[in-house]
């Protein structure tokens, strides 16, 4: 992108914090990033780091255990402060979210063409079900599903044709940002592969701008424009995915590069391993979270968390070796590109 | 704020050390903090189940009256303290009936009042009394009538009369203001106690009979559950273990009772077997036999999958080495809230069945029978059919409020976040 | 035909045109479902016909001897025993019973004048239908909605209320309910009748076709009678309906919130669906699917509550005929009874297993 992006979403200083039995959990902290309208960007990181967390605070999806503070502005608008029927109006609408287990995701006991009529119906009530069905017929030949198995449940669909009928639903609407939530981790490679091509053609030809949620990091060098990396409810580096890939900066960046075992495996002896565990949230480390398991960590890390600072043009890292403190002793490394 | 350490392999072994130390009942408290509502509802049942237990066992301590007897006049409301006679002076010490023997005592009372019948059976009363212990006495006082109290006491006061003879309630009003009137013996017998739930049609005390109702109910209750806890789980255990065509003949029998009305069933076998209380437990105890094998097969079923189960056989455990050792202390929670809901179950039945007059011999102080004789007297005595029902609705709730928190506790379904 | 008759006739032919309708046009898992089913009610009803035939003679007491005393001589047992066909050896009675329950043939009463029992349960069924009927209705639908609604109000004050309710009224003995009503609503505030089914002066004037009260009086057009029948209703099958509606309350209110948890719901609430629909539409449409299985378990709750409900307000039903059966020792007429009952729950569970499979299409198709 050589033009100067028009951001979509601005998320500020956004805080999720559970109650559960063992305590108050710190799932997110301090998350401030932009989205740009029709970038595909992918947000990686290990289980439990506060992605899936993420995605579902822009929609305010969480369980009211849960405690939500900062701003999400989407287009203008803060997500945050919406009452009730604005967030009706806007869940579906201008963001819809497509899961993980297609199968689960639908209601068992209604039919595939009901549910799509339904979104429809939910935010335009006037639509009556004809003129519905026919905006359902054209979008859902193009994602490929056969008119006549509409009438279907779902559990008579194969696997991969729900996902396209959660795409179907997802796309419904004409939203401005899809969030996929970790939408392929249950389909095979093929499926996978096509689902991505389709999401690929479908921010082509509409301009949807796409939130791609995963661990798999290969996933994302796939598709992505853009990568956001999170660790223990931080994200500690934005990126375009090419300098990702060819020169991760954070250190925890860098341990995951290292972890994808090659296919050339002889080359390396050892799978590698990033030493130690992530954190337990509802008692995070001091300072950067990540610093018990850095390789380069400083006297500096537990005392002072670092900012998400753009070291360079387009390029966010969330470490002190980036950046100046007067109570540094080493040198902070110069990024160029 | 200190840096936390990674948890470590060290850490966590301290901390599980340290829950385990701690004993029991500590781990009771702490866990109201994890089981919340669930952890406040099993204590308050158990509590309360303590106390009806204590009922049950020692009911002679709680109940006022003997059951059976017929102590006073029938249909009082709750509350109620029958009146007694009392004998009334003027100045001086409390007279009682011995005093009235002197030739020249007299005794107002009003006329037309009970209170001249009253006197003379009680005098007779006495004076048979000491003339069984060898005195002849004679007490016959003279009698005067009055038109109504406040005459018999100005007449009192004016020294016409010795005492005055009336009910102690009609007679309190003037008492309460004078100092110079004295109340002495009771003619008739003096009801201390007020019958707090009122009798019933025959003079019964109300709470004396429900309290014993109690004993009754729960030995009724617990037996049957005991029974079918007795012969189900046994039965479960082999159907679960060693299943065939023996087997599903009996699971297809088990079924077919269990989706039958119990109470029905009940009723033809109490009416078979006739009237006692082991015939109403055998009765009862047979409409719950199904539903201990059924749940107790099931989960023999799945627990018979599991790896150890594989393993122990592999090692050559018998099949009742591994029932018992391994299959059986998984059963234990189910066991225990089963039974809890299997005992409240059997106090409705059983008072369903005593209701319809099967089962347990008329006089028998039960809530069941005092409902179905209130029925009959519900227009003018409505608290015969109101407490005992309130005594069943409290045990059962009980017992199904112990066996529900007991079943979160033990079982959790998926959490209600 | 008897009334009795003429309502099993035509209900049996309702379920047969659903059974056909829901044969042809099911998956092959619904037809071999319904097959299946079908099958296993021919063992249920012998198991528990036997279990009845066991209780009620192999049990010692010998019927001739309650029933005559010490009067008679033996010429006149023995002729009551071959009346009865006590005298034979037992397999033989076994399976002359079995047969005489194939054609319901029940027998004639010991105590009054040898009527046939088919006759008198003929008029008894229905009395009992009439008011078992509405009690389902009223515990099934109040109570999975309120269930529903409680679903939706988790941990507020309502949801507890509801469910302190719920297990109130199923710890309540029905018959002392039916007691407390009658207390209050009939001695008390003099609202409703104390018992019976119509007063006896407007029962005269109606005409019985299928002593289905209601639809007697609307056949006949006798709506003095109608209100008659429904005001003496109103009790008993609030006494029944409330007790059992605290049943399905809590389990509405489990499946409820076990539907609301799962994902689609999660998906739905993603796109845009209101609380409301999301519970009452979606989340309760999955979870009617166990509910019908409890409406059918409930179906043997129903009438044992009946049984205490009929005897408490006098109801002429089939309850009350079997209690007051049991105390003229009438065994003839108790083993009778306890045969329809049995034969009522093995098709009514039968229905409510295929209607369970046939609305959940995971089933159907």
């Amino acid at each position: 992108m050589k033009h100067k992006p028009e951001v979509l979403v601005k998320i500020r200083d956004l805080e999720v914090l559970y109650r559960t039995r063992a305590g108050m959990v710190s799932a997110i902290s301090q998350v401030s990033f932009d989205i740009y309208r029709g970038e595909i960007l992918g947000l990686v990181g290990e289980s439990g780091c506060g992605k899936s967390t993420l995605g579902k605070a822009i929609l305010r999806m969480l369980p009211p255990t849960s405690k939500i503070r900062g701003k999400i502005i989407f287009d203008g608008e803060d997500v945050l402060v919406y009452n009730e029927g604005q967030l009706r109006d806007f869940r579906g609408r201008r963001v819809s979210m497509i899961f993980q287990d297609p199968f689960t995701s639908l209601n068992p006991v209604q039919r595939i063409d009901d549910h799509l009529v339904e979104a429809i119906q939910v935010h335009e009530s006037q639509v009556e079900r004809p003129s519905a069905l026919e905006r359902i017929a054209r979008l859902v030949e193009r994602l490929g599903i056969e008119r006549r198995r509409l009438r279907d449940y779902p559990h008579q669909f194969s696997g991969g044709m729900r996902q396209r009928v959660m795409i179907g639903l997802g796309l419904i609407l004409n939203p401005d940002l899809i969030i996929a939530d970790e939408a392929t981790t249950s389909l095979d490679v093929i499926v996978e592969a096509k689902l991505l091509d389709q999401l690929r053609e479908i921010r082509d030809e509409f301009g949807v701008t796409i939130l791609v949620i995963t661990h798999n990091i290969a996933l994302v060098a796939e598709i992505a424009d853009r990568v956001a990396v999170m660790y223990a409810g931080k994200i500690v580096e934005i990126g375009s995915c090419e300098r990702i890939f060819d020169d991760p900066l954070h250190p925890y960046t860098q341990g995951l590069m290292q972890s994808v075992p090659s296919i050339r495996l002889d080359e390396q002896e050892l799978l590698f391993k990033m030493p130690g565990e992530p954190p337990d949230l509802s008692n995070p480390p001091t300072g950067c979270r990540f610093h018990p398991r850095c390789p380069w960590e400083m006297p500096i890390c537990s005392r002072y968390a670092p900012e998400l600072m753009e070291v360079a043009p387009q390029r966010w890292v969330h470490c002190w070796l980036f950046q100046d403190h007067p109570e540094k002793d080493k040198e902070t490394i110069k990024v160029f590109k | 704020m200190t840096t936390t350490q990674p948890a470590t392999a060290e850490t966590i072994l301290a901390w599980e050390r340290d829950l385990e130390r701690a004993g029991i009942l500590r781990r009771l408290l702490k866990a109201r903090r994890w089981y919340g509502a669930d952890w406040w509802f099993a204590a308050i049942s158990g509590l309360l189940l303590l106390f009806i237990f204590s009922v049950a066992i020692f009911p002679d301590f709680y109940a006022p009256y003997n059951p059976r007897a017929q102590v006073a006049p029938g249909m009082l409301p709750p509350g109620g303290q029958p009146s007694f006679f009392v004998l009334v002076s003027h100045e001086g010490g409390p007279l009682t009936l011995d005093d009235l023997t002197s030739p020249d005592v007299s005794v107002g009372l009003v006329a037309g009042s009970q209170s001249s019948q009253v006197l003379r059976d009680a005098a007779d009363k006495r004076a048979a009394e000491l003339s069984q212990q060898g005195e002849t006495i004679r007490i016959r006082p003279r009698i005067r009538r009055y038109e109504d109290l406040e005459q018999a006491f100005a007449a009192l006061r004016a020294g016409e009369v010795t005492a005055v003879v009336g009910e102690n309630t009609e007679v309190e009003q003037f008492l309460s203001g004078s100092s110079d009137l004295v109340m002495g013996d009771s003619l008739t017998f003096a009801f201390t106690t007020p019958f707090y739930l009122g009798t019933n049609q025959i003079g019964q005390d109300l709470l004396s009979r429900i309290i014993w109702g109690t004993r009754i109910a729960l030995l009724v209750a617990f037996l049957a559950a005991l029974f079918a806890l007795l012969i189900g789980v046994p039965l479960g255990l082999i159907a679960g273990y060693w299943t065939g065509r023996l087997e599903r003949a009996l699971t297809m029998v088990m079924d077919s009772l269990y989706s039958f009305p119990g109470l029905i069933l009940a009723i033809a076998i109490a009416a078979v077997l006739g009237p006692g209380i082991l015939n109403v437990v055998i009765a009862i105890a047979t409409l719950y036999v199904p539903t201990y094998y059924r749940i107790v097969r099931g989960q023999t079923l799945s627990f018979k999958q599991a790896l150890y189960v594989e393993a122990a056989h592999s090692l050559g455990a018998r099949p009742w080495e591994i029932l018992i050792r391994y299959i059986f202390p998984n059963l234990i929670p189910s066991l225990v809230v089963l039974f809890s809901v299997n005992v409240a179950d059997a106090i409705l039945t059983e008072a369903g069945l005593a209701f319809l007059g099967l089962g347990l011999p008329p006089d028998t102080p039960d809530w069941g029978i005092d409902l179905a004789a209130g029925q009959d007297f519900m227009r003018q005595a409505w608290w015969l059919v109101t407490f005992p029902g309130v005594m069943i609705t409290l045990v059962t709730l009980a017992f199904s409020m112990l066996g529900e928190s007991l079943s979160e506790i033990l079982n959790p379904r998926l959490s209600e976040a | 035909m008897s009334p009795l008759a003429g309502i099993c006739v035509s209900s049996l032919i309702v379920v047969a045109v659903f059974l056909v309708y829901a044969f042809v046009r099911g998956s092959p898992g619904l037809r071999s479902y319904i097959l299946t089913r079908l099958l296993l009610t021919i063992p249920m009803v012998f198991v528990l016909v036997t279990v009845i035939f066991v209780v009620m003679r192999v049990i010692p007491g010998d019927p001739v001897t309650s029933e005559l005393g010490p009067r008679g001589g033996e010429a006149v047992r023995q002729r009551m025993r071959e009346q009865l066909g006590l005298d034979q050896p037992i397999p033989v009675q076994y399976v002359r019973y079995l047969g005489n329950v194939l054609t319901l043939d029940l027998g004639e009463s010991l105590v009054f004048g040898n009527r046939p029992i088919i006759d008198e349960l003929s008029e008894r069924f229905p009395a009992t239908l009439e008011m078992i009927i509405p009690a389902m209705i009223l515990s099934a639908g109040g109570g999975i909605l309120l269930g529903t609604y409680a679903a939706k109000a988790r941990k507020r004050a309502v949801d507890y209320g509801l469910r302190l309710f719920s297990i109130t009224a199923y710890a309540m003995p029905v018959f002392w309910l039916g007691l407390l009503l009658q207390v209050v609503f009939s001695l008390r505030l003099g609202v409703a009748p104390v018992a019976g089914r119509i007063d006896p002066v407007i029962g005269i004037g109606l005409e019985r076709k299928t002593n289905l009260l209601i639809i007697d009086s609307i056949l006949s057009g006798n709506w003095e009678a109608l209100g008659n029948v429904l005001h003496h209703l109103a009790l008993p099958v609030l006494a029944l309906g409330l007790i059992l509606m605290g049943v399905f309350l809590r389990l509405s209110r489990i499946n409820v919130i076990e539907a609301l948890v799962e994902d689609y719901i999660m998906a739905g609430r993603a796109r845009g669906i209101e609380e409301r629909t999301l519970v009452f539409k979606h989340a309760l449409s999955n979870a009617m699917i166990p509910i019908v299985t409890l409406i059918g378990l409930q179906v043997s709750v129903l009438l044992a509550g009946a049984v205490l409900t009929e005897t408490t307000f006098s109801w002429p039903g089939m309850g009350l005929y079997l209690v007051e059966r049991i105390g003229q020792r009438d065994y003839t007429a108790v083993q009778g009874t306890i045969i329809i009952f049995a034969l009522s729950v093995a098709i009514i569970s039968l229905l409510t297993d295929i209607i369970y499979a046939f609305i959940d299409p995971r089933v159907r198709y």
